[in-house]
């Protein structure tokens, strides 16, 4: 049984005006990281390769890889629940569209609102569609992080250097280290 | 009152994804359709009712002022119900 059900459109988690901060990690050592990615070319490769940089240098582990099923819709509930059980910072990407910028900016407030810190990566030509997103899930102010546009055609070795481009805002938007 | 700075804005970002972005004012509300470029990236669109959601506080109308037309919206149904 899950103790509630989400809407599929995002829109009925809207508490006005509430800040979606969860408390941050003074540390990553030892953290548990989840990395969420939705199915957009290259979001699973810049993810892992961010996760290797956050275990590699802050002694973090990831301990969860999950894929959602569809890159417009937000997380549903027995993902982030399982999720919630595995991981405590999750890190959400790559908004790399209209749709899934906006799903990815919705599921990053869903993790915050459940006391996970959550970095969410979007490509920065959806800044728009991500920054709406965050004002109709009440948090106009949400932090998420870009990375320039596009993402999809990028090779691996490009990816890697995006990561590790991201790797510091990334650490500091879910802990206190960097900061 | 409709914020053109944030309207070109939200249509920059659609053009992106291949769509394109027209408003009209109608009496107390606003035609808005979205046309799309061939072989566009159909699920890359946020569905209507967050769009619609998106655009008020832009538009500076209630939702029920907003006629949201999508490119499929157009199409006659294909095949049996």
């Amino acid at each position: 049984m899950f103790d509630r059900i989400l809407d599929p459109t995002g829109l009925s988690v809207r508490p006005a005006g509430a800040a979606s901060d969860a408390r941050r990690l003074p540390s990553l050592a030892g953290a548990r990281v989840g990395l969420l990615d939705n199915t957009k070319q290259n979001a699973a490769l810049l993810l892992a390769e961010i996760g290797e940089l956050m275990a590699s240098r802050y002694g973090a582990v990831v301990t969860i890889r999950r894929t959602k099923e569809m890159f417009a819709l937000p997380v549903d509930e027995p993902l982030l629940s399982e999720m919630k059980a595995a991981c405590d910072v999750v890190v959400v990407g790559v908004g790399d569209c209209g749709s899934c910028s906006a799903s990815a900016v919705a599921d990053g407030i869903t993790f915050e609102r459940e006391g996970i810190p959550a970095a969410v990566i979007c490509s920065d030509a959806f800044a728009v569609t991500a920054r709406a997103m965050a004002e109709v899930h009440g948090d106009a102010d949400f932090d998420f992080l870009m990375t320039p546009h596009p993402v999809a055609v990028l090779n691996p070795e490009q990816v890697a250097v995006r990561a590790g481009e991201l790797l510091d805002v990334v650490v500091a938007r879910v802990s206190e280290e960097g900061r | 009152m409709k914020d053109d700075a944030r309207l070109e804005q939200m249509a920059a970002t659609l053009a992106v994804d291949g769509y394109h972005l027209t408003v009209e004012e109608s009496g107390a509300g606003f035609d808005v359709r979205i046309t799309a470029d061939p072989e566009t990236c159909g699920d890359c669109l946020v569905p209507k009712k967050i769009l619609v959601t998106m655009l008020q506080p832009i538009l500076g109308v209630d939702a029920d002022a907003i006629r949201l037309t999508y490119p499929n919206d157009s199409q006659p149904a294909v095949g049996p119900e």
